[in-house]
């Protein structure tokens, strides 16, 4: 595939798939600048007014502040079990390890519908109310997989003899933990930290079975949706946009910049 | 003196399947520097890792002195290793590296500093404490690896291929600083490399291993001047291996007679009537016209301090010869005498 007339086809493949993705982001964006009630077509005038009706609008900021909260304490608990999860994968050796990763790793296939629905039962037999701390514990196990393998793949990048190395100078098991691998892997932590972040503060169906009234931004843009068309959400999907890309990138590119 | 022994019995590893080393003795007297040799995949490395306790023993015991240490954690056991990457954490400055031992000891700031910059000058380094090991050369991480290690003054030092990064100019230097860094403080050195001419320049003593066993311990001198096997010959320094009959023994030599060589008096002992095997090192045979015995010169090769001849004896058995140096070379595919010292042939156990 290195032939002029199939890097073209690629480059075209390329193209169009971005603007599939993008195209509709970008006329929300543009709509979101528009004075009209609706996304006509020629915009009538250019206003902010919308963006500042997010901010002044009680509902969406508590909604905000709800997710990034969520999302702020999923993305931290989901690392940390991450790390250790990762650094048992890598390091133990027992049996039945493959069915164990497996079963760490399984919410990546299982439908999300299915997790939330399930999730939902499960709590409602246990007794428990809907609530954000129960939809933050749904959603460590939504993003955990994204974590274990972000830092597998790195724990296992680790010379072996690093570790070896403390405790031959007499560093505990933890203690070589704390001060050779933590480490070597913090670019790599601080990158699954806020993969996870975009990931739980994106996600809609396991907060929707798991939150009764104070809920996350997008079930709030989904209750409004469903009632009826504010323009505010042009704005407010702009925002989220942007915030969730640049964090997206940030990621992508701690997890490049190789860990120091 | 800190130095400790290191006694192994009956030690053995099994990785599933696969024997990595079979149940093994061997005893290490305090401040000698033993060498394990052997080929990739002879078990001499995890040989090392057990005694440092980086690999549990499947069978056996190590002791450490008098400490059984068989199934005491590598930070339990009074034993340092240098690996052949020199793992040195690449986030913590030269400094913090060498010092690292002794903040696991509790030591405090001030101390560990002072005790990191005398090594830093014991090594040739001083002034480099501050800089992160990338920006060292690969002598240079050498150096503070060990540092690293012995600032603990540990009975035993383990060393995995500890100049196997580094090229060959460097080796052949580092080889005599090991040695004599190892006479100045007197601990237990156990170093594994695959390269004889470092296990016979470091070592008081070698222990050649093959295959998961100990197949020779001696000095370098005694495995070189009379190995046991055809393997340990061939694998420490060059050898030319002849077939014979034993015929008679005389004290400490056994008169064999040999289709190569005719009669040869070799080091060993046999039963008249056996058939047997002789090591020939490439110094042994010398050139004699008035000799008897003849071969063919195959090839002479120029190896920088010598001339060695390859040769092709009357039964075809190939030969390695050492010229001295200042004696004309011969011509190839000319015929040359042959004379064998009594006792340079090394019988070799069947």
């Amino acid at each position: 595939m290195t032939g002029p007339v199939a890097k073209q086809a690629l480059a075209l493949l390329f193209w169009v798939t971005a603007a599939v993705i993008y195209l509709p982001i970008g006329v929300m964006a543009v709509f979101s600048f528009s004075t009209a009630r609706y996304q006509i077509l020629p915009i009538p005038d250019y206003t902010t007014e919308w963006y500042g009706r997010v901010f002044t609008d009680g509902q969406y900021s508590a909604g905000f502040l709800n997710s990034v909260l969520l999302a702020g304490s999923v993305s931290l608990v989901a690392t940390l079990i991450g790390f250790a999860c990762a650094y048992s994968l890598v390091n133990a050796r027992f049996p039945g390890k493959a069915a164990v990763t497996l079963l760490i790793l399984a919410p990546l296939a299982v439908p999300l519908l299915l997790v939330g629905i399930a999730l939902r039962i499960w709590t409602t037999m246990l007794g428990l109310q809907p609530s954000l701390p129960l939809a933050g514990v749904g959603q460590v196990l939504y993003v955990l997989p994204l974590a274990v393998l972000n830092l597998r793949n790195r724990i296992a990048q680790l010379p072996k003899s690093h570790e070896e190395a403390a405790w031959a100078l007499g560093a505990s098991r933890l203690r070589a933990i704390v001060d050779v691998i933590l480490p070597a892997c913090r670019a790599s932590l601080i990158a699954t930290f806020i993969l996870c972040f975009t990931f739980a503060f994106d996600e809609f169906v396991i907060a929707y079975f798991l939150t009764n009234f104070s809920v996350t931004l997008p079930i709030k843009i989904w209750t409004t949706l469903v009632t009826g068309f504010d323009p505010t959400i042009n704005a407010l999907g702009t925002m989220v946009f942007v915030f969730s890309l640049s964090l997206g990138v940030t990621a992508q590119w701690l997890l490049m910049r190789k860990d120091r | 003196m800190r130095a400790k022994s290191v006694t192994l019995r009956g030690l053995s590893k099994s990785f599933g399947d696969v024997q990595a080393v079979h149940p093994q003795d061997l005893e290490v007297r305090a401040g000698e520097f033993l060498t394990l040799l052997g080929p990739s995949g002879c078990g001499k490395t995890t040989v090392l890792r057990m005694i440092a306790g980086l690999e549990a023993a499947s069978t056996g015991t190590i002791h450490v002195g008098d400490e059984d240490v068989t199934g005491q954690p590598p930070n339990r056991r009074d034993t340092s290793i240098m690996f052949q990457d020199y793992a040195l954490f690449p986030h913590k400055s030269v400094r913090d590296n060498i010092a690292y031992g002794l903040k696991m000891r509790g030591q405090s700031a001030p101390d560990r500093a002072a005790a990191a910059e005398g090594w830093l000058a014991r090594i040739g380094l001083s002034g480099y404490g501050d800089r992160l090991p990338a920006a060292l050369s690969g002598g240079q991480r050498q150096r503070v690896a060990l540092a690293r290690a012995l600032i603990l003054e540990p009975g035993v030092l383990l060393l995995d291929e500890p100049l196997g990064a580094l090229d060959a100019g460097l080796r052949r230097q580092l080889q005599i600083e090991l040695r004599r860094l190892h006479r100045d403080v007197g601990l237990t050195f156990i170093a594994v490399t695959h390269d004889q001419e470092e296990a016979i320049t470091m070592s008081d003593r070698i222990a050649v291993m093959r295959d998961g066993r100990i197949e020779q311990l001696g000095t370098p001198q005694d495995i070189y001047d009379r190995p046991q096997t055809e393997f340990v010959a061939r694998f420490l320094g060059r050898c030319s291996v002849i077939e014979g009959r034993a015929v008679a023994q005389e004290g400490g030599l056994v008169q064999v007679e040999t289709a190569a060589l005719g009669p040869v008096l070799a080091t060993g002992t046999a039963a008249p009537g056996a058939t047997v095997r002789l090591a020939l090192r490439p110094e042994a045979l010398c050139l004699d016209e008035a000799a008897g015995v003849h071969a063919l010169v195959a090839d002479a090769v120029f190896t920088g301090s010598a001339f060695r001849l390859a040769l092709t004896a009357a039964d075809n058995t190939a030969l390695e010869l050492d010229l001295p140096r200042g004696t004309p070379v011969p011509a190839v595919g000319g015929q040359v005498g042959l004379r064998l010292p009594p006792g340079a042939a090394i019988l070799l156990a069947s």
